[in-house]
């Protein structure tokens, strides 16, 4: 598929639907990081682990309202741009790096379902599936590496449930009470209720 | 210097940060970056002063959580089951350091950036279809809006009557009643901008104009390639 028809296929609505969800990223992880030093020094790495969900949920929820191919990678990018420009403690590196990550596993797992199937077991699995990409970048960057086996077993576990619970299912959630406001009238997650009803 | 050969500059950085492990190659890298930042000019080094304090408060837990957790075999210090060695203070030092190095490199480029030629240089420069580069603008331009709408929106409940929420039950309802009532404005503030942006045809051609252009001149073509140049170098001597 060419570049043109690529963004030709997305409305000027949901750009501006994943500019938003971008925005509200931004916000939620300027606070998530004072949760994340707190964390840090309670329950060390694996305390930290435990909110990982909540910095993937915006890429998923846009995915679960738009429904397009490319709809993850943008409004990841999206986030990872307007994180840095905002200002976050991980630097533009890491803000890019796991933005990709999450792309392309969110993008991955749609694919296979050919973005037609959006069950409670659909949105967990990709929330399930956002986390080893980055977890292996970030044992790189940030020197999990060395903690030892046991130690990092235990904060993948934590960071898988962390993207069930946190990620896959509070983004079932928060679609379906967004579509039950009556406000998404134009995107796919209603129509596709419509079509089905 | 533009925010392309600056960004490259940033990833150059980043790139030798996360290659190496010894805590003096890290401290190097490190003062560099600070030296960096104190030639760029009084704002930088302000803006450096300001986020001292925040990266203390970040990085000395991240420190000793990679001090206690890093496995290691010579000891320098024992305090009762807990081992200090000197292999973990070497990695936890190192590890800190290039997450300041992280850290302030995005500081700097932030500092001696304006957030709109960082829009340009993507659509200009790195050639990003515009109509995501300006989605990044309009994120930026969200952000004042709701928050305004935000304090309207309190001040709206606390007019009708609304008590401040005691009790932990009391504060969930609160935020939910709040977090709706933000959603319901910025769907609808969505709604208003993207048939403002429709009406005045935006996307509707695949190019359009600028009011500012980057140009890459000469001297950040120079610095680019000085970049990418001692990145190498350093990669294959150090």
């Amino acid at each position: 598929m060419n570049e043109r028809s690529a963004i030709q296929r997305f409305t000027t609505l949901e750009i501006v639907l994943m500019a938003v969800l971008a925005m509200a990223n931004a916000v939620l992880s300027t606070f998530l990081s004072t949760v994340n030093q707190f964390l840090t020094t309670l329950g060390g790495p694996i305390a930290t682990s435990t909110i990982v969900g909540l910095y993937m949920i915006y890429g998923v929820l846009a995915m679960y309202i738009i429904r397009k191919p490319g709809t993850a990678f943008i409004t990841y990018m999206l986030g990872a741009i307007v994180q840095t420009l905002l200002g976050n403690s991980y630097g533009i590196a890491a803000s890019l790096v796991a933005a990709l990550c999450y792309a392309v596993a969110v993008e991955l797992v749609c694919a296979i379902f050919k973005y037609k199937r959006w069950t409670m077991g659909v949105t967990m699995l990709l929330g399930l599936c956002a986390v080893p990409l980055w977890f292996i970048f970030a044992a790189n960057m940030f020197g999990y590496l060395k903690w030892g086996m046991g130690q990092l077993t235990i904060a993948f576990i934590v960071r898988c449930l962390s993207g069930l619970i946190l990620c896959g299912m509070l983004t079932k959630m928060i679609g379906d009470a967004m579509v039950r406001t009556g406000l998404l009238r134009s995107f796919n997650i209603v129509k596709d209720a419509k079509l089905r009803s | 210097m533009d925010p392309l050969s600056k960004l490259i500059g940033v990833i150059c950085m980043t790139v030798l940060a996360l290659t190496y492990q010894s805590a003096l190659v890290q401290g190097v890298i490190l003062g560099i970056v600070i030296l960096c930042g104190l030639i760029y000019g009084k704002r930088t080094v302000r803006i450096l002063g300001r986020v001292t304090r925040y990266l203390l408060l970040f990085g000395i837990p991240f420190f000793f959580v990679q001090l206690l957790w890093v496995p290691g075999d010579t000891t320098i210090l024992q305090l009762g089951p807990v081992h200090l060695t000197l292999e973990a203070l070497d990695y936890a030092a190192a590890i800190t350091c290039r997450l300041f190095t992280l850290f302030l490199t995005s500081v700097i480029y932030l500092a001696t950036t304006d957030p709109r030629d960082v829009v340009l240089m993507l659509t200009q420069q790195l050639r990003v279809p515009y109509r995501f580069a300006y989605a990044v603008s309009l994120s930026l331009r969200f952000l004042p809006i709701l928050t305004e709408e935000t304090e309207i929106i309190r001040s709206t409940h606390q007019l009708r009557g609304m008590r401040p929420p005691k009790g932990v039950s009391e504060r969930i309802q609160a935020w939910k009643i709040f977090s709706i009532a933000i959603f319901v404005n910025s769907v609808r503030r969505m709604q208003m901008i993207a048939s403002a942006m429709d009406a005045k045809g935006f996307g509707a051609y695949s190019s359009r104009t600028y009011m500012k252009t980057i140009k890459t001149t000469w001297f950040s073509l120079i610095m680019i390639v000085a970049f990418i140049g001692s990145t190498f170098i350093v990669l294959y001597y150090v």
